[in-house]
């Protein structure tokens, strides 16, 4: 399936990364320090971050994902967004962030180190740092597959000229580059998807006409409900209730959101704990909407197109409503918006990478004390190295396409254990230094045989859905028991090196940090984080 | 650059007025999106002209 891009839509594109590189070389003028790369300086408002932090979850992966989820399963691929991001976003900015931001961590993995030992910090360190590039190096063969079947560019071309576009920006601008890359790319991405949602719904006679020729599909009635069917299974996914809002809405969900770096650091880079709380709330907000222009293209898709799902894979939803529905010019801005958030997914990871592989690996464990300016040569060769690996992951993923889906798949289950780990150690000011290490290898260890053993067929959880809810339960499971257990048997830290870092124990030397303005109420984390959730709540209410 | 919003607006109207030329010459869809697209950018340059840093 090839798009007819003509000289227009490059001129198009080609005007995005000529701002994108500007943002990079401007960006760079005001690094001073190893804050200012790691973390933009600790200066940014709230709906910058927000907005980064909305982006960065919104790689191309996602958003042909989802529209192929949409032509697939319906309406209920809102869960993913509804039930499967929001609330753990609310939880993020009301309860967690705070502690996040007050210790003045720069990643995941150091808060780790303070609240438990080291060797927490290294072995979370660890499996971030190759879970990223791996993930890195498949969103840049994603890519390249595109670029080939839609451009008609060699794989090979694109994956080395996208790797050296998103390395140039964020080794030249570090973190405020990425971000303030994501926040355009959000943009741009709305501007692409908008019209090709629109013309779509034009074309099949507005949301009653849809909502008709879905009744004829092969979907059927269900392909227009969210929740109706979810008590017996009889649904589209085949998923019950239990495994939606547990599995999906509690264990996935809250372990990707709350403890991802990739998605905290975005919070972690605002200019006060306020801007922080706000940060994934105020994302929340956008994530509410944004099925309308994946999900809902993804069902006018399969309407229009009799063979998808058949002779056409369901993640040519998308490309197919770009190739018949728009024209040369607006069709460039939706190839912009698809290249931008391929690269947009990938810069999130390499920034997380090279963050925590100087801080929590080499300036933690390897190399300390050395000055400043040190560590932001380190990251900057970080950045290097890491894409250097993310490509040589990409023609690894080439040649092996399945191991790929395999590692993606896997990396999904660790979150649940660290959240685990994140949320005892929080509440639990019991839970030992040695036990957030146990615990947390042994939940780690549990989400990778639990998939072995599925993928091996020793275990059959049915779907792969089920599977991952499972799998990612059992982890979280293995990681409370051993926890506790583990907590039993060795000793607490002191009360005073867990101020700020434990509920229930603040720290009585940090400082207020409000800014005039923080107490109106269009700023108040709890008042927008409880609307987010009425008005997913209601949205609900319209597609039952 | 110290302002991002100058670079959204002011992207966001470059592509509006190309989209605009573009649909003038041809597709109605390029027109109007191109308006939109306008709208939007001047919007955001606006903004970071009236609420500055």
């Amino acid at each position: 399936m090839r798009l007819d891009v003509n000289l227009l839509d490059y001129v198009l594109i080609a005007i995005y990364f000529a701002t994108v590189l500007a943002i990079g070389f401007a960006a760079r003028r005001r690094i001073t320090s190893s804050l200012d790369f790691f973390l933009a300086g600790r200066g940014l408002p709230a709906w910058v971050t927000g907005l980064a932090f909305v982006s960065a979850n919104l790689g191309a992966i996602e958003i042909l994902g989802m529209a192929a989820n949409g032509a697939q399963y319906g309406a209920m691929t809102v869960h993913y967004y509804w039930i499967g991001a929001v609330p753990a976003m609310v939880f993020l900015g009301i309860v967690m962030m705070p502690f996040y931001y007050r210790s003045k961590v720069r990643s995941v993995p150091e808060f780790l180190r303070r609240r438990f030992n080291g060797a927490t910090q290294l072995l979370n360190a660890v499996t971030f740092a190759i879970a990223q590039i791996l993930i890195a190096g498949v969103n840049l063969y994603a890519l390249a597959l595109v670029l080939e079947a839609l451009l008609g560019w060699p794989l090979p071309v694109s994956v080395v000229i996208s790797a050296v576009i998103v390395l140039s920006y964020i080794t030249l601008g570090g973190l405020s580059s990425a971000i303030y890359n994501e926040v355009l790319q959000f943009f741009v991405i709305l501007a692409g998807l908008i019209p090709l949602t629109v013309l779509g719904l034009m074309k099949v006679g507005g949301i009653t006409g849809l909502f008709d020729r879905v009744r004829q599909s092969a979907l059927g009635e269900g392909g227009l409900h969210t929740w109706a069917g979810m008590g017996t299974g009889d649904n589209p996914m085949q998923a019950h209730w239990i495994g939606i809002v547990f599995g999906l809405g509690f264990v996935l969900s809250f372990g990707y959101w709350t403890t991802n770096f990739a998605e905290v650091q975005r919070a972690l880079s605002a200019r006060n704990t306020n801007a922080a709380r706000l940060t994934p709330i105020i994302a929340a907000y956008p994530k509410l909407f944004i099925p309308l222009v994946t999900v809902l293209p993804g069902m006018i898709a399969l309407v229009l197109f009799g063979d998808l799902g058949r002779t056409q894979a369901y993640n040519n939803a998308i490309p197919l409503l770009m190739r018949d529905l728009l024209p040369n010019g607006v069709l460039g801005i939706a190839v912009t918006g698809l290249l931008a958030s391929f690269m947009a997914g990938m810069a999130a990871n390499i920034s997380g990478f090279n963050t925590v592989f100087t801080n929590d690996i080499w300036q933690a464990h390897l190399v300390k004390d050395r000055d400043d300016h040190y560590y932001v040569r380190v990251g900057r060769i970080a950045t290097v190295v890491g894409v250097a690996l993310g490509i040589g992951t990409a023609f690894i993923a080439a040649g092996y396409s399945n191991i790929m889906n395999y590692l993606q798949a896997l990396f999904s289950f660790f979150n649940a254990p660290l959240f685990a780990t994140f949320i005892i150690g929080l509440f639990w000011r019991r839970m030992t230094p040695w036990a957030g290490f146990w615990g947390l290898l042994a939940g780690t260890l549990a989400a990778f045989v639990s998939y072995l053993s599925y993928k091996a067929g020793y275990v059959d959880f049915g779907t792969e859905l089920n599977a991952s809810f499972w799998g990612a339960g059992l982890a979280f499971a293995v990681d409370v028991v051993v926890s506790v257990a583990v907590t039993l048997v060795t000793t607490q830290k002191p009360e005073a090196e867990l101020r700020g870092l434990v509920y229930g124990l603040s720290g009585v030397e940090l400082e207020d940090d409000a800014l005039a303005g923080d107490a109106r109420w269009y700023r108040s984390p709890v008042l927008l984080g409880v609307g987010a959730l009425i008005l997913a709540t209601v949205l609900y209410g319209v597609i039952l | 650059m110290s302002d991002i919003r100058l670079v959204i607006g002011g992207l966001f109207l470059v592509y509006g007025v190309i989209l605009i030329i573009a649909g003038v010459l041809g597709s109605v869809v390029n027109l109007w999106t191109g308006l939109v697209m306008a709208v939007f950018g001047g919007t955001f340059v606006l903004w970071a002209r009236l609420r500055r840093l």
